[in-house]
């Protein structure tokens, strides 16, 4: 769900999420020779300049892969939209997209590396990490993202994000945020001096988040602000991303939840309307800012399609 | 809605003697008050001027036999707020039917007082009634004192709920909830988030309250209370600091209760009156959901505090009480 913000000095964010396919099986008549994710990403990702968050982000996807393992199918992103650049390489992406396979909780995986340098010096770089999972389960989706608009800015989103209306499934927050323990990890970032609470100007944004969500601005100042966001990145937020992704793939990727068809159907109806609406109002509007509009049409037919599953 | 565990060290009620209190006790520790007089909630009480307000022991009545909750910023802005709620609410709301023991009732050991007021809504309005408590309990260094109302809407309308509490565990530090309570799945009715939410730019005023430098946000200790309310909750504490007193008072009366005020004349203009057509389905929906913060609430707020401050039989006499008007079933 990347928040893309308009290229200028005031944070306009909002986040787009894409539609899931809703179905456990896939068919292969479609499938081509692409590259595999791990070279798309690797290679597209090395030509962005460094960057702490992307290091991190780089070793949870490794992470979610292997410990996914064969619950993902290949990629089937083309090499386009795996690898872009424009603006003679003054902006750079990468998304990719790999479905859950057969029989798996996991509906797909979707990975966004952006990188645009602006106008009048500096950049902004957006790294977005999604796990989506089906009807086979109601455990929430895993949502990661970075969003730096400058050296020694970074607003963090990590959560897992619930799938059903809480208040009026107490259960479902007992099973899944309680017991998880997981609070503890939004605790331990919001020791940190430099972190204080992200609030969207999105209302509805406002709502889609779990009760133990991090959704932060860490703000490092002017002074030294360049190495203290390094090392606050490298540090505590590594170490509550990873324990996060962690409780995540422990405790939801895998699960298999007996439910009641009329449950079920809601359950995906709910998925469904909420990325729609994200995607189409704020995907689809966003993009454009950072790439051209024939690149970023390509982009977000790529991942529409994926998600919607046809 | 609260557990102020993160602030307040309850003890069961500590014994007055060898506790050094700067002022004398004016909760003589006698059996529980009779007769129903000094109503704390309800009718409009004539307001003291007193600049010391905040330092309650100094603020003692000086009717020893009767004992009840010292005066206070909090109880002030509360009660106006209470009495501009019912005057709006008129015939609406039903007088209250609260037993003179659980109107007002207090601990053995005479540390701890509090008062309840409960009016139903009256037949054929959306109300379903409105609550007001006020909790006065001293602790070995200080006290704490805890105010809150809360209005509930019936199944006739799906507007939201009102609520505001006030938890302060000293002089210069109080927290504060304040929101209008969703009863729908906001993620699946934009236009619900829009007309209660958006329309109203209630996000405004929590924006005066946050733009306070002295307020850093509240996040419940109850996961569930956390996402029981809205995206516009004001969920703060506020913290003046060492020799603060004044300054909090000030915000108390000032800011706090300006934003109070506009947020319940949100309420009772886009709420309090309305009604909504629904499906059955959609009826049962939202009397479940209704059910389900309610209960939540009582059991995360009221088990956890009552029994800390109150004796077994004062505290469970005052949640059966609350427990009635709720309608929550005894477990």
């Amino acid at each position: 769900m990347a928040t893309l913000p308009a290229p200028c000095s005031r944070h306009h964010h909002h986040r787009w999420l894409s539609r899931p396919a809703g179905r456990l099986t896939r068919t292969y008549a479609s499938l081509r020779a692409s590259p595999s994710p791990t070279v798309g990403r690797e290679a597209a990702v090395a030509r962005m300049p460094r960057l702490a968050h992307r290091d991190v982000m780089l070793s949870l996807a490794r992470e979610a892969e292997a410990r996914l393992g064969a619950r993902l199918l290949p990629s089937e992103v083309p090499a386009n939209v795996a690898a872009f650049s424009d603006d003679e390489g003054r902006a750079l992406g990468s998304v990719d997209v790999r479905r859950g396979a057969p029989g798996s909780s996991i509906d797909f995986m979707l990975e966004a590396w952006f990188h645009r340098a602006l106008p009048g010096g500096g950049a902004i770089d957006i790294t977005a990490l999604i796990v989506f999972l089906n009807g086979a389960t109601d455990a929430p989706h895993f949502l990661m993202e970075f969003i730096q608009g400058g050296p020694s800015s970074l607003v963090v989103l990590l959560d897992l994000f619930p799938r059903k209306d809480l208040p009026l499934h107490p259960d479902y927050i007992d099973t899944y945020y309680a017991a998880t323990g997981v609070d503890a990890h939004r605790r331990d970032v919001h020791r940190i001096p430099q972190v204080r609470p992200y609030v969207s100007s999105s209302l509805l944004v406002r709502t889609l988040w779990s009760p133990t969500a991090v959704v932060v601005d860490v703000q490092c100042g002017e002074e030294g602000g360049e190495a203290k966001l390094e090392e606050i990145v490298r540090g505590q937020l590594t170490t509550s991303a990873a324990a996060v992704l962690d409780v995540w793939l422990e405790r939801c990727a895998g699960s298999v939840v007996q439910m009641e068809a009329a449950e079920r159907e809601s359950l995906v109806a709910r998925d469904k309307m909420i990325t729609t609406m994200d995607v189409d109002l704020n995907l689809s509007a966003n993009l454009p800012k950072m790439f051209s509009a024939d690149v970023s049409r390509r982009v977000v037919a790529e991942i529409s399609k994926a998600f919607v599953g046809s | 809605m609260l557990r102020p565990d993160h602030c307040l060290r309850f003890r069961s009620p500590p014994a007055i003697t060898g506790v050094p209190v700067p002022a004398p006790t004016f909760f003589p520790a006698l059996s529980p008050i009779a007769g129903p007089r000094r109503q704390l909630r309800g009718a409009l009480r004539p307001l003291r001027a007193r600049p010391a307000l905040l330092i309650v022991r100094a603020s003692a009545s000086m009717d020893a036999a009767v004992a009840r909750a010292p005066e206070m910023a909090q109880r002030e802005v509360a009660r106006a707020l209470a009495a501009e709620a019912e005057a709006r609410l008129g015939p609406r709301l039903l007088p209250s039917a609260v037993p003179a023991d659980v109107a007002e009732f207090r601990n053995g050991a005479g540390n701890a007082v509090g008062s309840l007021g409960v009016r139903r809504g009256a037949p054929g309005s959306s109300i379903d009634f409105m609550m007001q408590s006020s909790l006065h309990c001293k602790v070995p260094n200080g006290a704490i004192d805890i105010t809150s109302i809360l209005i509930f809407l019936n199944a006739s309308t799906d507007a939201p709920h009102f609520l505001m509490e006030l938890i302060q565990g000293s002089p210069t530090s109080i927290v504060v909830v304040l929101d209008l309570l969703p009863r729908k799945d906001l993620a699946l009715h934009p236009e619900y988030l829009q007309k209660y939410y958006e329309n109203t730019q209630l996000d405004k005023q929590r924006g005066k309250i946050y733009e306070l430098p002295q307020t850093r946000p509240y996040l419940s200790p109850s996961l569930f209370v956390r996402s029981a309310v809205s995206p516009t909750a004001i969920s703060v504490s506020i913290d003046c600091g060492q020799g603060g007193e004044s300054a909090l008072e000030e915000i108390i009366r000032g800011q706090l209760a300006m934003v109070a005020k506009e947020v319940l004349q949100i309420w009772l203009d886009n709420c309090a009156d309305s009604t909504t057509e629904m499906e059955e389905t959609e009826r049962m929906c939202l009397v479940k959901r209704d059910n389900t913060v309610r209960s939540k609430s009582i059991e995360v707020d009221l088990t956890a505090n009552l029994p800390r401050m109150f004796d077994p039989d004062v505290s469970s006499r005052v949640i059966a009480e609350i427990r009635k008007a709720f309608g929550v079933q005894e477990s």
